[in-house]
């Protein structure tokens, strides 16, 4: 019997970034149920990209210090929980049906979005470039979310309402679809919608980094056939 | 709502997968093993209920009586947070394969966010405390209905029936989707009809 063939690292890199991808995917999923509205996924974005900032510089200096895992996990957990509770709070306070709107899933955004992207900063055990590497994972985490529950939503607000609700200080000002607000497809804006949307996406970017892993390994084995 | 409206609603009307999309995550798509369905149904149900009744306890036995009520939800994200750890460092030793569904504290399994979904819909409806445990018993209900019903759509696709980037998650998230279209037909009007 002969040993399995050690996989290539272009190719480990690839499932790595895929299962990366996959548990990103999960985790913006329960924010899509509330985004039915352009300016809710905005909020939404805005709470998500707070807590990742918060989550990797708590992470990051706690990290850098040489603390424990365990109480960096505490610290980021307290101050995640802190911030959900404040957005919870705050979106109660200034914009009530926002808040009506958005339900539970402005404090699960919070803490489902910055979970991940914190753990990872904390078992990262390389000390070079640690910094860089927490704000890379924050960023790319961050677009990501923007991207795929602002896409999301738009389709589905435009489609299904025939609307696009932009942000405002008191409330949504809403521009109309003339060629749409007539005779809306209403039932995209039901949770179905949602989650087939968001499947055909994640597949779509599993497609992307595969495609860009192939050309890369392609690249690679160009330059040391040369 | 009555006891009967309450299981109907969090099992079936209000559906944390279909109606809620809470619950699902990477392990949803890798497989159709319907021991893995029912841990984590079981995981979640009891979480939820757990921390429905320890957010009901702080809420009402040490936030309110101190004017501190607005901590309610920090509150009910710690304590999801901190039993779910408990449980798993408990069941590691126990019976390690069960301690899965619980994932680590920061990186939050399907079953842990349909069950801090579940205590934090419970705190806002201003549920009793055991409303919120048979609120949290029929969310695991309905998570094991929805993971069985995407365990056996799983089962019956042929290994390369989809396009491979669709393999795993993406494939589950449209087969959710396409079951949540079907449980619609679970709306209120029919359970009004049916609890009355």
């Amino acid at each position: 019997m002969t040993a399995p063939s050690p996989q290539p690292l272009a190719s480990a890199r690839v499932t790595g970034r895929i299962a990366g991808l996959t548990g990103l995917v999960a985790a913006t999923v329960p924010s899509l149920a509330a985004a039915v509205t352009v300016s809710a996924a905005i909020w939404l974005s805005a709470a998500a990209l707070l807590a990742l900032a918060l989550a990797v510089l708590v992470a990051a200096v706690l990290t850098g210090r040489r603390c424990p895992r365990a109480l960096g996990t505490l610290a980021v957990l307290l101050a995640v929980a802190g911030l959900a509770g404040g957005a919870d709070l705050a979106a109660s306070a200034w914009l009530p049906a926002l808040h009506a709107d958005l339900g539970i899933s402005l404090p699960l955004t919070v803490v489902v979005v910055s979970g991940p992207v914190a753990a990872a900063v904390l078992a990262d055990a390389r000390s070079e470039r640690r910094g860089r590497r927490a704000a890379a994972r924050a960023l790319a985490a961050g677009c990501a979310f923007v991207a795929g529950v602002g896409l999301t939503a738009a389709a589905r607000e435009a489609l299904g309402a025939g609307t696009i609700t932009l942000p405002n200080a008191a409330a949504g000002r809403i521009v109309r679809l003339p060629a749409i607000a007539d005779d809306p497809a209403r039932g995209l804006l039901a949770p179905f919608a949602a989650l087939i949307a968001a499947g055909y996406l994640a597949g779509l970017a599993v497609h992307v980094v595969r495609r860009a892993g192939r050309r890369r390994e392609a690249a690679g084995g160009k330059g040391e056939a040369r | 709502m009555s006891w009967v409206g309450l299981l109907f609603t969090f099992s079936l009307v209000e559906n944390v997968v279909f109606a809620r999309m809470l619950g699902l995550d990477a392990e949803t798509g890798e497989g159709s093993d319907p021991r893995r369905a029912a841990a984590a149904a079981l995981a979640c149900g009891l979480l939820a209920a757990s921390s429905s009744a320890v957010a009901w306890a702080l809420r009402e036995r040490v936030l309110s009586p101190i004017g501190a009520a607005w901590l309610q939800t920090p509150a009910i994200v710690l304590a999801t947070a901190g039993l779910a750890s408990l449980a798993r460092r408990l069941l590691a030793r126990l019976l390690p394969r069960a301690a899965d569904p619980f994932g680590p504290v920061l990186v939050p399994s399907g079953a842990s966010v349909a069950a801090l979904g579940t205590a934090l819909v419970a705190a806002r409806s201003g549920f009793t405390l055991a409303e919120g445990v048979v609120a949290g018993l029929a969310a695991g209900g309905g998570l094991l209905v929805a993971r069985s019903i995407l365990a056996g759509i799983a089962d019956r696709l042929a290994p390369g029936e989809e396009p491979s980037p669709m393999r795993g998650l993406p494939r589950a998230l449209v087969s959710a989707g396409l079951a949540a279209l079907a449980f619609t037909a679970f709306d209120r009007l029919l359970l009004a009809g049916l609890v009355r």
